[in-house]
Order: structure tokens, then sequence, then C-alpha cells
């Protein structure tokens, strides 16, 4: 089952940040762990992860420093930041909280009239 | 013969504008990654090449979404930039280094020619800071129209001096006509 694309971007922080949270890592690194985690089912162009988190290190949810790749390349490395896991832990919550609610109410009975 | 690094460079530097060194080297680690996996796979490095570079996304979105992050007045000389490229690219894609030097010899010429339009247009009026200021901007279309040529490099001095001669010399065969009609 695909994730609409609505709820594919509202999921783009949550997942990222969670991901950051077991290590630090690199993009392409970041969208295959993404692919792994949700088998395949969240579809989003490789390219649009990038945007993603420099929003995040804009806002200080992420923090960036610059290694290398093992073929020597210049590699931009991303680690979640005290702002970040705390953004992270509030948004699990959220996510939390909604479910509940739309598992209660799908779980009372129809009205009858 | 395809050349990875090469189609590599050219690809991300359509996304990301001039300057900006760590978004490009942040960009191609990407797409090495993905060449090389798919090269892993079996692929040429052409094949591998198309390959990443369409598991990326669109270029043109991914230009409008890279550079959603940067202040206005970046994104404003980004879009000033995208312009350029694609008027420059349509004028003096199949022009050859000559025709080039021709153009750009023309554009000085235009870009003296404005400057001094502006200096006895100031003359005349009160409003000078402020016409001076859209002035300036207008100074440098004609350069601007070339600043993102790929061909810029094959331009050398010698081939403008090789042009403006020949300008010259067009210049005196077309005055000494004149002058031996009269």
């Amino acid at each position: 089952m695909q994730l609409s694309k609505d709820l594919a971007a509202a999921s783009a922080t949550p997942l990222v940040l969670s991901i950051l949270r077991q290590g630090d890592s690199y993009g392409y690194d970041i969208i295959q762990r993404v692919r792994v985690l949700t088998e395949g089912q969240l579809q989003w162009a490789d390219g649009m992860l990038y945007p993603i988190l420099h929003r995040l290190e804009k806002r200080k949810l992420v923090e960036s420093y610059w290694g290398k790749s093992e073929a020597g390349r210049k590699r931009k490395y991303y680690r979640l930041s005290e702002n970040g896991l705390a953004e992270l832990n509030q948004q699990h919550q959220q996510w939390q909280q909604l479910m509940g609610w739309i598992t209660r109410s799908m779980e009372a009975q129809p009205c009858s009239n | 013969m395809f050349q990875l690094d090469k189609a590599v460079d050219e690809w991300c530097n359509q996304i990301i504008e001039e300057g900006s060194a760590e978004a490009l080297a942040e960009l191609k680690d990407h797409l090495y990654c993905e060449v090389d996996n798919q090269l892993a796979q079996g692929l040429t490095p052409e094949q591998a090449f198309v390959a990443a570079t369409e598991k990326l996304g669109d270029p043109s979105k991914l230009r409008a979404e890279w550079h959603k992050n940067r202040n206005l007045f970046s994104q404003a000389l980004c879009r000033i930039r995208q312009l350029e490229t694609n008027i420059s690219a349509r004028w003096i894609d199949h022009l050859s280094a000559d025709e080039i030097a021709y153009r750009q010899i023309l554009f000085s010429l235009i870009f003296a020619l404005l400057v001094l339009l502006s200096s006895l247009l100031l003359g005349h009026t009160g409003y000078n800071e402020a016409i001076m200021f859209v002035l300036m901007g207008i100074w440098f279309i004609p350069f601007s129209l070339l600043a993102n040529a790929p061909q810029a490099e094959s331009v050398t001095l010698k081939g403008e001096w090789a042009a403006l001669k020949k300008i010259l010399l067009f210049w005196r065969k077309s005055k000494d006509k004149k002058d031996y009609d009269h």
C-alpha cells in the first residue's frame, strides 16, 4: 500500500529524524534506510530528500559536518541535534495520538438513524 | 564516448546554482553512489548514469526545491540566472567561437553606449540616484546574456582580437566605399 502524497510529505520529517536517531548518516544512506524500513512503499524522488535535510538543518533539528566516502569523495553527514530529538519525540507522540483517535473512531458503532 | 564525470558535472550544475560548492558536492556524492549501485547491477556507465538521474527526479522540480531554502535575494538571483541560461542557450548553442566573440564585442559596445546614454540622461534630471540604480541594472543585461554560456571558455583574447580586427576592416571598407561613391 502506497502512502498518499500528503501523508508521505508529512511523515518525511519524523522518518528522517528517527533514522538519524540511530546514528549519523548521509543523504544516500538515509534514502536506502527509508526504503528498507518502509519496504519500498514510501516513494519520493531521491533528490527531494536533500531539501528536507536542508530545512531541518536550518531549523537546527539536525547538524551537519563533512567527511569522506570510501572512494575519497567529499560527503556531508547529518546528526540529530538535541532540538531534533525533542521534535522527534513530540511528533512521535502526536502521530500516536492521531492514530489513537482514528482507531477509537473506527471502533465506534455506526449511528443508527 | 560517454564520459561519466563530465555527465555528472553537467547534470549537477543544472540543479545547483553557481557558488554553492557544498550543495554541489553533496548532490555529486549522491549521484556517484547511485551510479556505483547501478554499475554493480551490470549496467554500462551511460545506462547507470541515466538510471541514477531518473531516480533523483525531474531536474527543474529539483532545482526549484533545492533553492526554496535559500533566502529571497538568492532565490531572485537564481530565477534571473535560470532565465539567462535559457536565453543564452537559445542564442548561442550552435554558434562557433568566432561568432561568440563577435557577439561579446557587440555586447561590449552596447554596454558602452548604455553608459554613455546614462551619463547624458543624468545631466538632465533631478532624480539622479534613483535613475542611476535602474540604469546600472540595465547596463549589465548584455553581459548577463552571455554569463552562463558554456562556450565562454572557448572565447580567447586572441579570438576577440581577431574578431575586432575583422570588424574594423569591414568598417574601413564600407567607409572607403562611401567615399568612393561620393
